[in-house]
């Protein structure tokens, strides 16, 4: 899961990420973040380098 | 002193405050931080929870999402209740969250008791459960400041810097400082001479002075003006945010006050 804020300036991130995810399908990721108004640096790598791994996880419960 | 609008958005304000030291400015700072009371879910009683997160990781992640009041007044922090902090209608709002999966569990299925108390932002995922997963949550909220818990933070990112002064005195019209400028203070006017743009802008890094050959540019920070920028977690509007911390200040001062006339 998606944490809910950022963890370096508390910023809520997690409820741009489902949109996000879906426009880095065709568009490059930075522009999509400006877009969604993620502004810095720390806000930006929240969502550029987070792995979804619930649904691998569930296969072990 | 004097405080000059620069940017003023619902979650960030910019602006100028001149004429004050830099513990006035720090001491607003702060106070945005650490002393303006917010709603956020304290406890929670898990009836149900078959979701691949653990229990402590819902807790963590309902505790993280803010939460808006129409009135906040109306709240009262547990340690200031009536109820000396036993719980109460007063100090607490019930909430219930409840779900069956297969679906996505938003910060918007959190039902909260009072109907003027809704989480700040919509599409917050808390869960995702898979077929035949449940979710049962119930638990309060409580209105206590960033002192307590990041989680009460009200003004998440605050800061200030001393306004710069940028003197530029016998220029030879090389550009260099133009070109190494990160944030595109400076450029060449008509003349080919340089031209402060952007004083706002400057972090006061000093490159330009550095890439100058001939010294003909200063940098310098005005002591007593401050450019503030303050943003909230959605909880509250910035500029109200601000207001709430000032108030905050002039209590404590006026605490001070009384409480050195009784000592004289």
């Amino acid at each position: 899961m998606i944490p809910v804020r950022c963890f370096s300036c508390g910023k809520v991130i997690s409820n741009v990420w489902e949109e996000y995810k879906e426009r880095i399908v065709s568009e490059p990721p930075g522009k999509v973040m400006d877009d969604l108004g993620i502004e810095r640096y720390c806000c930006r790598r929240m969502l550029l380098a987070h792995v979804e791994i619930v649904d691998v996880l569930r296969r072990y419960q | 002193m004097k405080v000059e609008l620069i940017e003023l958005r619902e979650d960030r304000i910019r602006f100028l405050l001149t004429g004050a030291t830099a513990a006035f400015a720090n001491g607003i700072r702060r106070a945005c931080m650490s002393e303006v009371p917010t709603l956020a879910i304290d406890e929670i009683r898990l009836y149900d929870n078959t979701s691949v997160l653990f229990d402590e990781q819902i807790s963590l992640r309902l505790g993280l999402i803010p939460l808006t009041a129409e009135d906040l007044d109306v709240y009262s922090s547990p340690e200031d209740c009536i109820c000396e902090g036993a719980g109460c209608p007063g100090c607490r709002v019930d909430f219930i969250l409840t779900a069956e999966g297969p679906k996505m569990v938003y910060s918007q299925d959190v039902v909260f008791t009072d109907p003027g108390v809704k989480v700040a932002f919509e599409g917050i995922p808390v869960v995702v459960l898979g077929e035949g997963e449940k979710l049962v949550v119930e638990g309060y909220a409580t209105k206590r400041t960033g002192s307590a818990h990041s989680k009460w933070q009200s003004g998440t990112t605050c800061g200030y810097k001393n306004l710069p002064r940028i003197d530029i005195g016998d220029c030879q019209k090389c550009g260099k400082c133009v070109k190494v400028c990160p944030r595109d203070v400076l450029a060449l006017d008509e003349g080919d001479r340089v031209r402060v743009v952007n004083l706002l802008a400057c972090s006061l890094c000093k490159l330009c002075i550095d890439e100058c050959d001939y010294q003909a540019i200063t940098v310098t920070p005005v002591p007593d003006s401050f450019v503030l920028t303050i943003e909230g977690d959605g909880s509250i509007k910035a500029k109200d945010l601000v207001v709430k911390a000032a108030e905050e200040i002039r209590h404590r001062a006026e605490m001070i006050g009384e409480k050195m006339a009784d000592l004289s």
